[in-house]
């Protein structure tokens, strides 16, 4: 077994958003007992190494910032592995991210009964999009939770309160934390919709 | 559909189930382990309710099948999802009874 830190932790990032991130590798057959699953990112040697023949973007995000807390070889698995190979599944990646953000503003303004769920996943289509375009066609690493302020002409332009309210249902969403979202800010954050929508469209009407 | 976004809408109509039904005063926002907590915590539900029991089950099998390669998806995603779907039934039943 294998374990490394990755994340905003190793970019030396922490704020009320942060959490650390994990990492665990271990053999096909190693059983790990008693492991809150949904804490740490558990992956066999053998799938990471095909997540590093695929290009995949995690593979590049651990290349990256990954840094090992333990193993008991004198190098780590990761450092072994060496660079990933070149990531070819940009436009799936796109339109993937893409369509999230679609299903989840369609689930907005069909009802009210996802609403925070729905910010959530606009978060996360927002984030993983940029990452991936950042990787993919700017050929930059950004994995940061803000990747899609830092994609320099590319960024998202957008109000800072609605960005904020879009992670604050993230945080709420996935670990729980903080308030559900009053009608007044909804209100705020449908009038920007179509402003991020506009900015997908222009990154996804680009010739890759 | 991609998997990636199934999972996703099979987690959005769990969280509308739970919503619609307007029992709840604190709304179900996701379903990570943290996010049930707080719900059951804001709502006074116990701990062995059958609906507490449900939103377990579909949470840890669809993260079982978002932690799996996509060679073992292929083989175990029909029999998974469709036990999925099946418990989101009986949620619903629970939730409406």
């Amino acid at each position: 077994m294998e374990i490394y830190a990755f994340g905003s932790i190793v970019r030396g990032e922490i704020d009320i958003y942060s959490d650390i991130d994990i990492l665990v590798l271990k053999g096909s057959d190693e059983v790990l007992k008693d492991l809150d699953k949904e804490q740490y990112s558990i992956y066999t040697f053998q799938r990471l190494e095909r997540l590093w023949k695929e290009g995949n973007p995690f593979a590049w995000h651990l290349y990256v910032e990954s840094k090992c807390l333990y193993s008991t070889n004198e190098k780590s698995f990761i450092s072994l592995l060496g660079e990933p190979n070149p990531y070819t599944s940009l436009k799936s990646d796109l339109k993937k991210f893409h369509d999230l953000f679609l299903e989840s503003k369609d689930s907005i303004l069909r009802n009210e009964f996802s609403i925070d769920f729905d910010l959530s996943m606009i978060f996360l289509s927002i984030r993983n999009f940029a990452s991936c375009f950042a990787l993919g066609y700017l050929k930059m690493y950004e994995f940061s939770r803000d990747s899609a302020l830092k994609i320099n002409e590319y960024s998202l332009q957008i109000d800072s309160e609605v960005y904020e309210r879009l992670k604050q249902s993230r945080l709420l969403s996935t670990r729980g934390v903080g308030e559900a979202v009053t009608d007044f800010s909804l209100i705020k954050i449908s009038s920007e919709l179509d402003n991020i929508e506009t900015w997908f469209n222009r990154i996804l009407w680009m010739n890759f | 559909m991609d998997e990636f976004l199934n999972r996703i809408t099979a987690q959005r109509q769990v969280i509308n189930i739970v919503n619609k039904s307007k029992k709840f005063d604190f709304p179900l926002v996701g379903l990570s382990a943290k996010s049930i907590e707080r719900w059951k915590k804001e709502n006074y539900v116990n701990e062995k309710s059958e609906i507490i029991v449900f939103l377990y089950l579909i949470s840890a099998k669809l993260f079982f099948l978002a932690n799996k390669s996509q060679e073992q998806i292929t083989n175990e995603y029909k029999l998974l999802s469709s036990t999925i779907s099946e418990l989101i039934k009986k949620l619903d039943d629970q939730i409406n009874r």
